[in-house]
C-alpha cells in the first residue's frame, strides 16, 4: 500500500481527516478521500475475515473480533500505519501469553487490557505522532 | 394553551416551574396513565410482558442518554454496567443476602464507583478515545461476571429467587408490570427533572463546547464525573432489576449487542431528549417482534429462516435511514407532526413563541 505521509495521497487523507472543511478547499476531493479510504478499509477487513474464516468455523458472531482491531490500531497509534504490525504482534503475545500461563477466559479480555494500559500512559500510541491527539 | 400566533406566557413561578403546562398536556397524561393502569384488564400476559421490557429499556437508555445524549460522553460500555449490576446483585444472592433492600443500595455503590473510575479517564480523553476506553471498560467488567460465573462451579448462570420484603414478594407478570413501568415514569421524571436543573444545563454547555463551558466558571471536571455516576447508578440498578425479573443472570446475556442497542435506542429516539429516550426503546424493544408479526404474516411456512437475519438487517438499516435522514429521531417526528397541527393552516412558528 503506497499510502505513508510522505506521498501527496496520504498527505491529502491526513488532511482530509483532520480538518476536511480546510481540505476540500485546498483542492483536496473530500468525498473521494472519504470513499477510497472506506474502500480500503472495507477491503482489508474482508480480506483479514477471509484468512480468518478459513481457519475457525464461519459464523455471522465471527465479526465480534473486529473489535480487536481497535485495540491494535490504537496500540500502534491511530495516524500510524508501519506502527500497526509490531503492535498486532504485541497484542496477540500478550493475548496467548495471557492464556498460556493465566486463565483460558483472559482471551477475549487481554487485547482491551492493552487498550487500557495504552490510554493510560501512551494514549498516542507506541508510533503516533504525540501532538495531533485531542485532549482536555 | 398555546394560542396560534401569540405568545405563551406563564403568569408565575409555579406556573414557569411546572412539568406539565397545559390542559391538553395534563389530560393526555391522564389518559395515558388510565390506559397502563388498566392494560392488564384488557391485555394478555404477552402484551403486558413487552410493554414491561419496554420500560425496563426505558430506564437503561434514559440513563445513556444523560451521559452520551446531554453530557456528550460516548460510551459504548453500558452493556457493562448493566452485568455490573446484575452480577453484584447475584454475587450478593449467593451469599445469602436475598433482600432488595441490602442488594439494591449495594449495587448502587457499585455502579456509582465503577462509573467514577470510568468516569476518570473521561477528563483526559474526548471522542474515540473515549469511546475505546469504554469498551474496554466493558469487557473488562464481562470477564470479571465471566470469571465469577466460572468460579461458582461451572454453571451457566446464576438464579436469583423472587425479589422479597417483609411480606410482599414480587412475582408474576401483572406485578412486574406495574413495577416496571412505576419505575420507568420515575426514571423519566428524574431524567426531565435534572435536564431541566443547573446540572442539566452544565451538562449540555460541556457537550456543546466543553472549554466555553469552563469558560462561564463550570466545573467541568466535576460535571463530567456526575454524568458518568448518575448514568452508572441508574444502569447498575436496572442491571439488578433486570437479574431479579428474569430470575437468572448469565454473562451471555451482556454482549456487546446490548450496548449498540441502547445507543440505537437514543439515536432512533432522539438524542438528548428524555421522550426519545423512551420512545426509542419501546421501538427497539418491539422492532423484533414486530418483524416476527410480519414475516410469519407474509409467508407462515419459510418464517422460521428469514426471522432471525431479517431482524439484524432490520436492525442496522433502520438504524442507517435515522442517522441519514432524520437525525433527531422519533422525537423529531413527533415534533414535526405536533407542529403542523399546532400551527395549520401556517408553516411556520412565529419568530417570538417558543
Amino acid at each position: 500500500m503506497r499510502i505513508s505521509t510522505t506521498n501527496s495521497n496520504g498527505v491529502g487523507i491526513g488532511s482530509a481527516g483532520e480538518r476536511a472543511l480546510l481540505a476540500s478547499q485546498r483542492g483536496i476531493n473530500v468525498h473521494g478521500v472519504f470513499a477510497l479510504s472506506w474502500a480500503l478499509a472495507a477491503f482489508a477487513g474482508g480480506l483479514a475475515g477471509m484468512i480468518y474464516a478459513s481457519n475457525v468455523r464461519l459464523e455471522p458472531s465471527l465479526g465480534i473480533l473486529g473489535l480487536r482491531a481497535f485495540a491494535v490500531a490504537l496500540v500502534g497509534g491511530l495516524d500510524s500505519l508501519g506502527g500497526v504490525i509490531p503492535a498486532a504482534l504485541l497484542v496477540a503475545a500478550v493475548e496467548v501469553a495471557s492464556v498460556r500461563y493465566g486463565n483460558p477466559l483472559l482471551s477475549d479480555v487481554s487485547p482491551f487490557l492493552c487498550l487500557l494500559v495504552m490510554l493510560l500512559i501512551r494514549p498516542w500510541g507506541l508510533f503516533g505522532t504525540k501532538e495531533e491527539l485531542e485532549r482536555v | 394553551m398555546r394560542a396560534r400566533g401569540g405568545g405563551y406566557f406563564t403568569t408565575s413561578y409555579e406556573a414557569d416551574l411546572a412539568l406539565v403546562d397545559t390542559r391538553l398536556r395534563r389530560a393526555a397524561l391522564a389518559a395515558l396513565a388510565l390506559v397502563l393502569l388498566g392494560l392488564p384488564q384488557l391485555a394478555s400476559g404477552f402484551v403486558l410482558d413487552l410493554v414491561s421490557q419496554a420500560a425496563f429499556a426505558a430506564i437503561g437508555a434514559l440513563a445513556l442518554n444523560v451521559l452520551t445524549g446531554l453530557a456528550g460522553q460516548i460510551s459504548l460500555g453500558h452493556a457493562g454496567f448493566l452485568a455490573a449490576g446484575a452480577f453484584t446483585t447475584a454475587a450478593l444472592v449467593e451469599r445469602g443476602v436475598v433482600s432488595p433492600l441490602v442488594t439494591l443500595p449495594a449495587t448502587a455503590l457499585v455502579g456509582g464507583v465503577l462509573g467514577l473510575a470510568v468516569g476518570i479517564p473521561s477528563l483526559r480523553l474526548k471522542g474515540l478515545y473515549l469511546a475505546l476506553g469504554t469498551l474496554a471498560m466493558h469487557h473488562v467488567v464481562l470477564y470479571a461476571a465471566g470469571e465469577m460465573q466460572a468460579r461458582a462451579g461451572g454453571n451457566t448462570g446464576f438464579t436469583i429467587p423472587a425479589p422479597r420484603v417483609g411480606g410482599l414478594v414480587l412475582k408474576g407478570t401483572v406485578a412486574w408490570y406495574y413495577v416496571l413501568v412505576a419505575l420507568a415514569a420515575l426514571a423519566l421524571v428524574l431524567a426531565v427533572n435534572l435536564q431541566r436543573s443547573r446540572a442539566g444545563r452544565a451538562w449540555m454547555a460541556i457537550r456543546d463546547r466543553d472549554v466555553a463551558a469552563a469558560s462561564v466558571g463550570i466545573d467541568v471536571a466535576r460535571y463530567k464525573l456526575s454524568a458518568f455516576v448518575w448514568s452508572s447508578v441508574v444502569t447498575a440498578l436496572a442491571g439488578a432489576l433486570f437479574a431479579y425479573h428474569r430470575g437468572f443472570v448469565s454473562v451471555e446475556a451482556f454482549g456487546f449487542f446490548v450496548a449498540v442497542e441502547y445507543i440505537a435506542m437514543i439515536i432512533i429516539g432522539g438524542l438528548g431528549s428524555a421522550l426519545g429516550a423512551v420512545l426509542g426503546a419501546a421501538f427497539v424493544t418491539l422492532l423484533p417482534y414486530a418483524i416476527d408479526a410480519l414475516v410469519a404474516g407474509v409467508s407462515p411456512d419459510a418464517a422460521q429462516y428469514y426471522v432471525f437475519p431479517a431482524k439484524f438487517g432490520a436492525f442496522g438499516l433502520l438504524m442507517a435511514l435515522f442517522l441519514l435522514f432524520e437525525p433527531l429521531g422519533l422525537v423529531g417526528i413527533w415534533r414535526r407532526v405536533r407542529n403542523w397541527f399546532a400551527l395549520w393552516p401556517f408553516r411556520h412558528r412565529p419568530l417570538r413563541a417558543s
